[in-house]
């Protein structure tokens, strides 16, 4: 086991706050591929793969030096309706280490879903870069889902160039995991919009740890971040958010909301919902709720003849409603809600 | 106080009044920071042993600790050039009459002697490292309560003192308050007794006069079971070219059913760094308000704790800071729920303008013994144009499911639909941008009691000169 000071926040803040990184001990095991992404079959895009041996490292700040290389490419102007899944199932001491770049040419237009699922209770390890590159006019939204077992590890480190006038959401459900790491970078550039949606369980005695920065550098840039999840038993999890005016982006919004549920008190919850501006005229804003269940709320649903268990979870499905609406694929909302109904 | 004089009270402020300059040469001027000057001023002063223990072990703890690799950068302090002991006169007097000439009639021109006489249930004037003036009325004294300068209160009352004296602000909490403890000169120390209630706050002014000085005032007060209070400090500098230093340390003790209303207004000139250092402890059911007024200072790092170890306990925070020119105001503050039933409310604001930098910075931990505690935290700012920054840095640490808790911050510039109300009304533009901020500012100026709240309008009127209104 090695120590590690993993995901700083972008602009340090006082030590004694323990929030400017996530200090972990971990074992990095080698990189273990068994099987591969599957991507549905699309003509309009192009995919191409490979195992790469080259240094790859992320925000987060860990360093491989071999990866699964997977590069694709939404051609000018391309349209694309069907949604594209990419999956991967993790087995036996599977590590799977990798890159996804999705490459949106101008005006073009896809959706993706990217699932990791585990098909047995081995301890897997996941690290994936995501590279977004966003061509002016583009418009992407991009689904993550973490559905590995309780003792996999999950590091995600995602950037995205949001270019002129593009559109990109992405949403990250997280669902399962012993360690958790997500770290989000966005730059935005003249009325790019970005809008990161995240969901998280936590049980067990779990460490999520998400750090996201996004930048508002172009005029008229809207950046947008919410984060609904709950937490219970042992779990820890920490919440930095920054949304960053850079000077000159005038006329731009950034707006951060988390909100926590607590469902024991031995868990605990830190948030750092940040905003830094160098520019006058922006509107900016962070909102940050934590706290149990909210008892009016409960007391309704089970006046109604529901159980305490079964009316937590409805409220806490209607929390997550809201993020999963951004799902434009029905079929593939209703079957992350199918899996977030189990995993509660 | 009737209207009429407070109208006195403001037309007799000017930018100048903070500017003026004592002339006397200072009787005693020490620079360095060594253990024979900790010694001597220890010496001096007639301390008992422990307090030079701690001098000691502070000057060690100083020396081993690293300055803040985050928030303003601070590197260019250097603490050979700083004097480090400063002393204007020979002994403190009790009638403003005594006081030498040039340094009362800079308390004069401050108003310090009318609001004394006017407003006050007592007051102290602190001039550079010692303390010149301590009054306390007498009807006050015969109900026990104590109002001295921190000598004072080492000499008369040593074992009160040693009790709570660095209890709430350990010597190693960071670099600057160790630096504090080695060199700490002047202050007050009060005290409150079980169910005293004063119907007018005590009000103790802090004045740097000595260009390149430092100040390491250090006030205690302790306001016992089922008291009341309200206590008032000032600060003010005039403008040097050289770098002056503020490390005071505020320690406070709210006991049982007590209450405190802890109001600063900083105006420090903008050659001062601001490292001050304050730190509430909260019995159950008692109350601490801060309310804080930050204009001065070229850089201010000030994060008031309070820790509400008593069930029941409250705080209130209510917060202003106005960051000009060559300015950097990293401000904000620390709340422990440390028990069941424990309540926050967090209000701050903040403006930036010509390029100055206002920073936000908050640590709020609910801890696991802490049920049923509620907190609402709120923080605004306004930036008037787009060379300033404007930052937001809160953290917030929950360790129990039942809690209320709703942070909220927003950043933004002066409304343009706010503005063309006020001129379809008939004012200019610079006068409604003006009367904007001023009525940002309003529900924190109502916080103060009602003279420095009129002062901190014209405080603002005066950062507003020449930019806007």
């Amino acid at each position: 086991m090695m120590k590690y000071r993993l995901n700083k926040l972008p602009v340090k803040t006082t030590n004694n706050f323990k929030i400017n990184d996530l200090e972990i001990e971990l074992d990095i095991p080698k990189i273990n591929i068994l099987s591969e992404y599957v991507i549905t079959d699309n003509k309009d895009i192009i995919i191409n793969k490979k195992i790469v041996n080259k240094k790859l490292t992320t925000k987060i700040d860990l360093e491989f030096d071999k990866y699964l290389d997977v590069e694709i490419t939404i051609p000018k102007n391309k349209i694309i309706t069907d949604t594209v899944c990419i999956n991967y199932g993790f087995s036996k001491d599977e590590v799977l280490i990798s890159k996804i770049t999705f490459n949106y040419e101008e005006n073009s237009s896809c959706n993706f879903v990217i699932s990791y699922n585990s098909s047995d209770d081995n301890s897997h390890f996941n690290h994936l870069y995501e590279v977004v590159k966003m061509g002016n006019g583009s418009n992407g939204n991009i689904t993550i889902l973490n559905n590995m077992n309780d003792n996999s590890y999950n590091f995600m480190g995602i950037e995205s160039l949001n270019n002129e006038l593009s559109n990109l959401t992405h949403n990250i459900i997280d669902l399962t995991g012993m360690v958790r790491v997500y770290n989000v970078y966005s730059d935005l550039k003249y009325k790019a919009i970005n809008n990161l949606n995240n969901i998280y369980i936590g049980k067990n005695d779990s460490i999520i740890d998400m750090n996201y920065y996004l930048k508002n550098s172009g005029e008229e840039s809207t950046n947008t971040m919410r984060v609904e999840g709950s937490i219970t038993d042992k779990c820890v999890k920490n919440f930095r958010g920054t949304i960053d005016f850079i000077k000159g982006c005038s006329n731009s919004i950034g707006d951060e909301n988390e909100n926590c549920v607590l469902l024991s008190d031995t868990c605990r919850s830190r948030s750092l919902p940040q905003l830094l501006c160098g520019e006058e005229n922006v509107v900016g804003a962070h909102g940050v709720s934590s706290g149990k269940v909210d008892l009016e709320k409960l007391f309704y649903i089970m006046s109604r003849g529901y159980s305490r268990k079964e009316a937590e979870k409805l409220i806490l499905l209607a929390n997550f409603n809201s993020i999963l609406n951004s799902i434009p694929d029905s079929d593939v909302r209703d079957s992350i809600l199918n899996i977030i109904e189990k995993s509660i | 106080m009737a209207k009429t004089d407070i109208n006195n009270y403001v037309d007799n402020e000017t930018r100048n009044i903070y500017n003026s300059v004592a002339l006397n040469e200072s009787i005693e001027k020490k620079y360095g920071l060594t253990k024979e000057i900790l010694e001597e001023i220890s010496k001096d002063k007639n301390e008992p042993k422990w307090v030079l223990d701690i001098r000691l072990k502070a000057l060690d703890t100083f020396f081993k600790m690293e300055d803040p690799d985050w928030g303003p950068d601070i590197s260019y302090l250097d603490l050979s050039k700083l004097a480090t002991y400063v002393k204007p006169v020979e002994g403190q007097v009790r009638n403003w009459e005594d006081v030498p000439e040039d340094i009362r009639d800079i308390f004069d021109k401050l108003g310090i002697p009318e609001s004394e006489k006017k407003a006050l249930a007592g007051s102290g004037a602190q001039f550079d490292s010692e303390v010149v003036y301590h009054n306390l009325t007498e009807d006050l004294k015969k109900q026990g309560i104590i109002y001295t300068s921190f000598d004072e209160g080492l000499r008369d009352y040593p074992e009160l003192v040693k009790k709570y004296f660095s209890k709430a602000v350990p010597i190693n909490d960071h670099k600057y308050i160790a630096l504090h403890y080695a060199l700490f000169s002047g202050g007050s120390f009060v005290y409150i007794p079980k169910n005293a209630k004063l119907d007018r706050p005590l009000q103790s002014y802090f004045r740097l006069n000595a260009p390149g000085a430092g100040q390491f005032e250090h006030t205690l007060i302790i306001v016992d079971e089922g008291a009341d209070l309200q206590f008032i400090e000032g600060c003010s500098a005039p403008g040097y070219n050289e770098l002056n230093l503020h490390a005071g340390c505020v320690e406070l003790f709210v006991e049982k059913n007590a209450s405190l209303r802890f109001s600063t207004i900083e105006n420090w000139s903008k050659n001062m760094l601001n490292l001050n250092t304050k730190k509430c402890f909260v019995g159950e059911n008692g109350k601490i308000e801060w309310i804080m007024g930050s204009f001065g200072s070229k850089v201010s790092m000030l994060y008031p704790l309070s820790v509400l170890n008593g069930e029941g306990a409250k705080v209130e925070f209510t917060n202003i800071s106005f960051a000009g020119k060559g300015q950097n105001l990293d401000t904000g503050l620390k709340i422990i729920h440390n028990a069941p039933r424990t309540s926050s409310i967090v209000n701050a604001k903040s403006i930036s303008k010509d390029g100055g930098i206002c920073t936000f910075r908050s640590n709020v931990h609910v801890k696991k013994n802490a049920p049923k505690s509620k907190l609402s935290l709120s923080c605004e700012s306004l930036m008037l144009d787009s060379i300033s920054r404007s930052d937001t840095i809160p953290v917030d640490t929950i360790e129990t499911d039942d809690v209320t808790f709703a942070h909220e911050a927003k950043i933004g510039k002066i409304s343009d639909q706010a503005i063309f109300y006020l001129m379809s009304r008939g004012l200019s533009e610079e006068e409604a941008k003006a009367l904007i901020v001023r009525g940002f500012a309003e529900p924190i100026a109502k916080a103060f009691p009602v003279e420095y709240a009129v002062e901190m309008n014209r405080l603002i009127d005066l950062e507003l000169e020449g930019s806007i209104g």
